[in-house]
């Protein structure tokens, strides 16, 4: 069975999760935008449907590093250490510019790019082609 | 009794001994430890005016010139270091009118069983042959010990500096030394041993003899001292060896340098370096943060447009206007930290419920919309502080006690009360909100206790309470927050 397109977004800030989800849902080429809003909640959503049905948990994660609770970080070495997270990509959506935050993320094999916020309409798309299902045809 | 084989007659004790050497026309002294006088022979009394009772424990004379003292106890220093007689073909000694005789004297070491040096005993043979006596006066004040200008140098250092003979007898201090000890080395002409009145206190005994056996220099750094106070302090002490005219090594001075001020400044500017690293890290991300998130509102708003899709674009807009309002609190917040970091104004009475119902009325409007009561219970009404600071400090904990209300209770309410105990003032302000959910210390830099401030409100209380000498503490992270502080009740200058 094929596996759906599923983004999850994990951001503390309310607006930019929601510019997120709309930017990708703009796109139209995700199945399905999940957002939670910290790191905890994260997890127990992938649980979910790791545990439910695998075909439908998310593929890609949009994952924000600093926030209350569980950051970024801290939420990456779970993953780490859980085989059901080998096919997952991560792509960090931050706001810090710092360096050392992109070096330490470019140690995880799942972080497959690092983005700086804002995500706009042409990073949407760019994200939609790498992770989305095909483009609609203007047939 | 004693042995027959040494000549001595079976049946006599002590007193025979002593009346012997208390008939020679010679001056003979026994010594102990430290060059303290133990006994003297009749010649020696009669010399001095003074009987073995008063000379017993005293290192020299009241009649003495110090300085001559000085080399009597380097003298006996070298007899007990080097376990030798020593040949001083003459010395000068005062006698009790104050009359200066010249002696050739021989010092002699006593062992005890273990070898070890126990006692001196010097014989001092007056010098009569008017042509040699002259001859010695005028040596003597070409080239005696004259230590008066290095005592009055060290006196006069505005350092704490301490001038010790060989036998670490305190010969002379500086003012400062006396005040940074709170004992002066001399009371009354008194000289005592470095051990005695000053070793506890900073222990560089060691360092002064191996100065003065070397004759070098030792500087020993960050050596902790306690203050007859009992504060800690630090000092840096520079220890070297003097000399006396005759170029022998007459003594060491130490020399303290008080560094406690120095390493506190450091310690303090390296948290505050510390901070700031800190800081231009947090405020840096959480300055970007909302910056990027209205570009990015306004990317998506110029989406939505072209889209035509103007109910959107109009909730972006309001979006917008609310996340740049939040980014100018925390442009405000970073200004009250510079804020609360310069210097005050001046200490004034303030009236503490006025102070109160300022913040109350301040944050009214607020405290309607989250339908949160406020009320206070003012007991102690006055303190001596700076009313500014203070009220930045109420302010805000007053308005997170706000802002953290629990939508499920039905009766809200914040609630601050005060009082005052052993010359402080406290002040708590109550509520029964969401609590304190971080596990941090939420006092520091951009730790968020709950809700989506800038995580800087209580950094800035504790800045100030700092500042007003006082000390802010939560005391219950519960449901029933409580944030404590404590202040002077009375900050006027001195």
């Amino acid at each position: 069975m094929k596996r759906i397109a599923s983004v999850l977004v994990v951001d503390d800030d309310s607006t930019d999760l929601f510019i997120a989800e709309r930017m990708l849902s703009r796109s139209g080429r995700f199945d399905a935008i999940e957002a939670v809003n910290s790191g905890d909640k994260a997890l127990e959503y992938l649980e979910r449907g790791w545990q439910a049905d695998a075909t439908v948990a998310p593929t890609v994660i949009l994952l924000d590093i600093n926030m209350p609770g569980l950051d970024g970080f801290d939420v990456l070495d779970r993953l780490r250490v859980d085989n059901r997270a080998n096919e997952l990509s991560v792509v960090m959506l931050t706001s810090s510019a710092y360096g050392g935050d992109k070096n330490r993320a470019d140690a995880y094999a799942v972080v497959k790019d690092f983005l700086v916020k804002p995500l706009t309409v042409k990073a949407a798309e760019l994200l939609a082609d790498r992770f989305g299902t095909e483009p609609r045809t203007n047939a | 009794m004693s042995d027959s084989s040494n000549g001595i007659p079976a049946h006599q004790d002590a007193q025979w001994f002593v009346d012997v050497l208390d008939a020679m026309s010679d001056l003979v002294l026994v010594k102990g430890e430290r060059s303290r006088l133990l006994w003297a022979n009749r010649a020696f009394r009669d010399y001095y005016g003074m009987s073995n009772a008063e000379l017993r424990d005293l290192i020299d004379g009241p009649q003495s010139d110090p300085d001559d003292t000085v080399q009597y106890v380097k003298d006996d220093q070298r007899v007990y270091t080097t376990g030798q007689a020593l040949n001083v073909a003459a010395e000068p000694v005062t006698n009790r009118r104050g009359e200066v005789g010249y002696f050739h004297t021989v010092k002699t070491p006593l062992f005890d069983r273990q070898g070890v040096v126990a006692r001196t005993v010097g014989v001092s043979r007056v010098i009569e042959d008017a042509s040699t006596i002259a001859g010695l006066q005028e040596a003597r004040a070409a080239s005696k010990a004259d230590l008066s200008p290095l005592r009055a140098l060290v006196s006069n250092v505005p350092l704490p500096v301490l001038m010790c003979d060989a036998r670490l007898r305190c010969l002379e201090s500086s003012q400062a030394w006396d005040t940074w000890f709170q004992c002066p080395a001399r009371v009354d002409g008194a000289i005592e041993f470095y051990e005695d009145l000053f070793e506890k206190q900073l222990p560089i005994a060691a360092a002064l003899r191996e100065v003065i056996a070397r004759d070098g220099q030792v500087v020993l750094s960050a050596l902790a001292s306690q203050s007859p106070s009992g504060h800690q302090r630090v000092a840096d002490v520079t220890v070297r060896a003097w000399r006396l005219a005759s170029g022998e090594v007459g003594g060491a001075v130490a020399i303290v340098h008080d560094v406690t001020e120095r390493l506190q400044s450091e310690a303090r500017a390296l948290q505050a370096n510390e901070e700031l690293i800190q800081f231009n890290y947090r405020a840096s991300h959480d300055l970007r943060s909302p910056l990027r998130t209205a570009l990015g509102l306004l990317d998506l708003a110029g989406a939505e447009l072209d889209d035509n899709n103007l109910d959107e674009v109009r909730r972006l807009h309001r979006t917008l206007a609310a996340k740049l309002d939040s980014l100018s609190g925390l442009v405000e917040a970073i200004v009250d930290i510079a804020r609360a970091d310069v210097a005050g104004e001046e200490s004034k009475r303030a009236d503490v419920t006025t102070l109160v119902e300022e913040v109350f009325t301040k944050h009214a409007e607020e405290a309607v919309r989250a339908k949160v009561e406020l009320a206070h219970s003012i007991n102690a009404s006055s303190i001596v502080t700076e009313g500014r600071r203070l009220f930045q400090v109420l302010d805000n904990l007053v308005a997170n006690a706000i802002k953290n209300y629990d939508p499920q209770e039905a009766r809200r309410r914040v609630d601050v009360v005060n009082g005052n105990a052993n010359g402080t003032v406290w002040f708590e302000v109550r509520d029964n909100g969401r609590g304190v959910q971080s596990e941090r210390d939420v006092f520091d830099m951009f730790v968020r206790g709950s809700g989506d401030g800038a995580g800087l409100g209580l950094y800035v209380v504790r800045k100030h309470v700092r500042r007003l000498g006082g000390v802010v503490t939560l005391t219950s992270r519960a449901k029933d927050t409580v944030f404590r502080v404590e202040l002077p009740s009375d900050r006027s200058p001195p």
